[in-house]
């Protein structure tokens, strides 16, 4: 099947990079969920181990294995074979499929009273998505211009909850030069439905939405991504685990940016730094696992932010795992630690690149959670309210 | 972006994070590009020296051993005060001095074996002596009876063995690192402390634990023990998962991190004199340093006719008369690409007890080999760049 999936040399290297088992005395992990139960199985009909649904799919124990074994793979497969309540199959069939609760994210956001929280399985304390309503104000004139045409992939949470942040983006990127405009409605890359334990389901998400992406790929140059797990997924996990060898030309937004016009930069940079202006920066777990960690730091500081980055592996939101009732205390635990961290740096907002996570963030941290175009575009409306006035 | 650093070092081992730390230290911008975590976590936490003579003696002296070669004493020394104020500036409280010989730490199966630089919450001894082994419920590599037995054996003097019960909320499954991440909550601490105390005599003897007293919160709880008990506390380290390794490389890597080394995810499939090529088509560009390991893949192999070929391009990249192969593999490969850590050929860290010394050698003479002109002092905290250095 996946190259790797038997290579296990029983190194522990992945236990000890596992945030869940940092919190939750219950996890049996990585190892003995992944390879020691993928060896077992060979063998003879396994049942499924008791919790193994608080795996967050965070993948950093793949990130430290040396010989490469699928290990939060095979424990998504491990997750497939757990028996739930028919209560617990819908809830989870409806959270693997965020494209349908973006569509009706009217409804979706109205506030769920504690009794049919219970009923349905939703953590009871946890802040649900809701939709956000901020203005997007023009960025005045073009800053260069015939960079090419640029399509952004409206992932599900920002397409329901926060078109604002892809009405920002779409700001942003005229101002740059480009020709760009939303590719909404395009489907779920399936990152949902992996970590929750339904690969093949994952994997026809995937090849739905990367079939409306072929046909984009006609009028623009290049796609571009908000989100570091869509990012993560249809790029490095599309290719290995669904047989999808997506060959879009595809860039996260921070690439993009990186880019921007010289003067962009200088702009911002001319904008004087306010007392405790200080910035937490949280690379997503899943992030680190696809790209590494350094780049949206780099990226707050180009823009002549304080940014701090954060320690924390893995935030705990991971996708819907921290709506749901049985993980409320992983979820909150592994997140309380940014909360700590937001003190201790005093941050006025917290710079992350995917929807789920910020909102996670900013309920434990009482710290406004943003993505960082988000970030840029208030720097550089700071700079026309100082500059230009 | 991030593509363009001073350095880029491949690999995040012991190696990788020492050179790039260097490399910051000197003010200049580095890459850090693995495709895995490396050998620290694995690590019992100790930075050996050479522990053991060629014949497996264990080694006291091991500065009357390495003589003069690899600089001799001066240099070792400044190698080693390196390692002991980084470990300070991360966080861990190191031993007070460097050591002038090697000292007794203990093995899980109860023997004395020599190293040479531990952190404080290493159980260490100049001299077999009494104490008290803590047994903790479920810990296979840590059996307190018979580790008293060998050790009464080998040292002839009798250590004392105790057992602590399950505190709630334990599950069998648990190895060293459930435990130590147990033991960094409040109520872990509590429970450890309660226990300890109903369990041993009042005493002074020293308590000897397994290496499980918490990852980031180790030296908090065992400075409570020490003030709470009355006396000397220290840890064993296990086998792998060994939380010691954890404890430093947490540490080590937040701290680069915090100055601004850009970490990156990849299999590196090529390098050149000033770039880096990536599995998945990538490109970072900076001078180049292979600190890719060994023990668990990689590796420069040094051929039985003294070539040595490079695992990553599968080229040879340099040759050596039989006799100096290990002692001078990465001077070889000067002309192309330094070389550090495990994957310079020929070491035997595991038989020798040398694993700390081939990373600290090898990695100043790396550093030496690609920086000039340093016009900058050590150390400037924060993320501090500068183009003004030169690399060769
Ligand atoms: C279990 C164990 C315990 C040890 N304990 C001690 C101890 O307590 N004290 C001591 O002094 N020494 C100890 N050692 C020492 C050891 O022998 C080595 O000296 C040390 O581990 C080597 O580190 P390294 O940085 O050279 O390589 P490694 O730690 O092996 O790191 C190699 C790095 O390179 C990366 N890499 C490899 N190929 C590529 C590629 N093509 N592209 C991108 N990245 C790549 C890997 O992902 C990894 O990050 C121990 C070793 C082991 C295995
Ligand atoms: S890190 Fe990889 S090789 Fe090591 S125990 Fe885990 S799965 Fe096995
Ligand atoms: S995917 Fe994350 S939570 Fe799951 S076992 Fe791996 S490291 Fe742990």
């Amino acid at each position: 099947m996946w190259a790797g999936e038997d290579a296990c040399l029983k190194c522990t290297l992945c236990m000890s990079a596992c945030p869940v088992m940092s919190v939750n005395a219950d996890f049996p992990g990585p190892k003995a969920l992944g390879p020691e139960w993928h060896r077992r199985r060979q063998e003879k009909d396994v049942l499924p181990m008791e919790h193994v649904e608080d795996c967050t799919f965070c993948q950093l124990c793949e990130a430290a294995c040396p010989v490469a074994v699928p290990i939060a793979h095979l424990i998504a497969q491990h997750k497939q074979i757990r028996r739930r309540t028919l209560k617990i199959r819908i809830r989870d069939a409806v959270l693997a499929r965020p494209h349908w609760l973006a569509r009706t994210a009217g409804l979706s956001s109205l506030p769920i009273p504690e009794g049919a929280r219970k009923l349905i399985g939703i953590a009871s304390s946890v802040t649900l998505p809701q939709r956000r309503r901020e203005p997007t104000e023009h960025l005045g004139p073009r800053l260069a211009t015939g960079r090419g045409a640029v399509g952004v992939f409206v992932d599900c949470y920002s397409g329901g909850y926060d078109s604002e942040l892809v009405f920002r983006v779409l700001a942003l990127l005229d101002l740059w030069g480009y020709d760009a405009r939303p590719l909404a409605g395009r489907g779920c890359c399936g990152a949902a439905a992996y970590a929750a334990g339904a690969p093949d389901l994952a994997c026809r998400q995937g090849q739905l939405t990367w079939k409306s992406l072929r046909d984009d790929v006609a009028n623009v140059d290049t796609i571009i991504i908000l989100n570091a797990t869509c990012d993560a997924t249809i790029r490095y996990e599309w290719p290995r685990y669904c047989g999808i060898d997506g060959n879009i030309p595809m860039l996260s937004f921070d690439e993009v940016a990186w880019n921007a016009p010289e003067e962009f930069w200088e702009h911002l940079g001319s904008v004087p730094l306010g007392q405790g202006d200080r910035y937490l920066v949280h690379t997503t777990c899943r992030g680190k696992v696809a790209r590494g960690e350094g780049y949206l730091v780099q990226l707050m500081a180009r823009a002549g932010l304080s940014a701090v980055p954060s320690d924390a592996d893995c935030c705990g939101a991971a996708g819907a795992y921290a709506f749901k009732a049985e993980h409320q205390a992983t979820a909150h635990d592994l997140g309380y630690y940014l909360r700590g961290e937001a003190d201790k740096v005093g941050a006025a907002g917290v710079v992350t690149d995917s929807g789920t996570c910020a909102l996670h963030i900013e309920q434990l941290t009482q710290v406004v959670t943003r993505h960082p175009a988000h970030w840029l575009y208030e720097r550089y409306r700071q700079y026309l309210r100082e500059a230009i006035g | 972006m991030g593509a363009n650093t001073d350095v880029i070092v491949v690999g995040r081992g012991p190696a990788g994070l020492l050179m790039a730390t260097l490399v910051v230290q000197h003010s200049g911008t580095v890459t850090i590009v693995a495709d895995g975590q490396g050998t620290l976590p694995l690590w019992g936490g100790q930075w050996d020296f050479r522990n053991y003579a060629d014949d497996g003696r264990p080694l006291v002296d091991p500065y009357q051993w390495w003589g003069d070669l690899l600089g001799g004493e001066l240099a070792w020394r400044t190698r080693w005060s390196r390692v002991a104020t980084l470990w300070h500036e991360l966080g861990v409280l190191e031993s007070p001095d460097i050591p002038n010989r090697n000292r007794w730490i203990l093995s899980p199966l109860g023997h004395l074996r020599p190293t040479y630089l531990a952190p404080r919450w290493q159980w260490c001894q100049d001299q077999p002596g009494q104490f008290i082994l803590i047994g903790f419920p479920g810990l296979a590599d840590f059996s307190v009876q018979a580790m008293a037995r060998v050790y009464e054996a080998t040292s002839g003097v009798g250590v004392q063995a105790v057992h602590l019960p399950t505190p709630p909320g334990w599950r069998p499954h648990w190895t060293a690192i459930n435990w130590a991440w147990y033991l960094d909550s409040r109520a872990g601490q509590e429970w450890l402390i309660g226990e300890v105390d109903r369990i041993i005599d009042a005493s002074p003897t020293p308590l000897a634990f397994p290496q499980v007293l918490g990852v980031d919160g180790v030296e908090a709880l065992r400075e409570r023990l020490m003030q709470h008990l009355g006396r000397v506390v220290g840890e064993v380290a296990l086998p792998p998962p060994s939380v010691g390794g954890l404890r430093i490389t947490r540490r080590w890597e937040r701290w680069l991190k915090h100055r601004g080394v850009q970490f990156v995810t990849g299999h590196v499939t090529g390098v050149t004199r000033d770039s880096a090529k990536l599995a998945n088509g990538r490109q970072l560009s900076g001078s180049p340093v292979l600190a890719s390991g060994g023990i668990l893949g990689g590796g420069l192999y040094a051929e039985p006719a003294g070539n040595i070929r490079d695992p990553i391009l599968g080229t040879i990249v340099g040759s050596l008369p039989q006799d100096r192969i290990g002692s001078v593999g990465h001077r070889q490969v000067r002309s192309t690409v330094p070389v550090i850590g495990r994957m310079v050929g020929g070491w035997d860290p595991d038989r020798h007890g040398d694993g700390g010394a081939l990373t600290l050698w090898t990695v100043d003479e790396a550093f030496d080999a690609i920086w000039t002109g340093l016009g900058t002092t050590e150390a400037a905290p924060g993320v501090v760049r500068s183009q003004s250095l030169r690399v060769k």
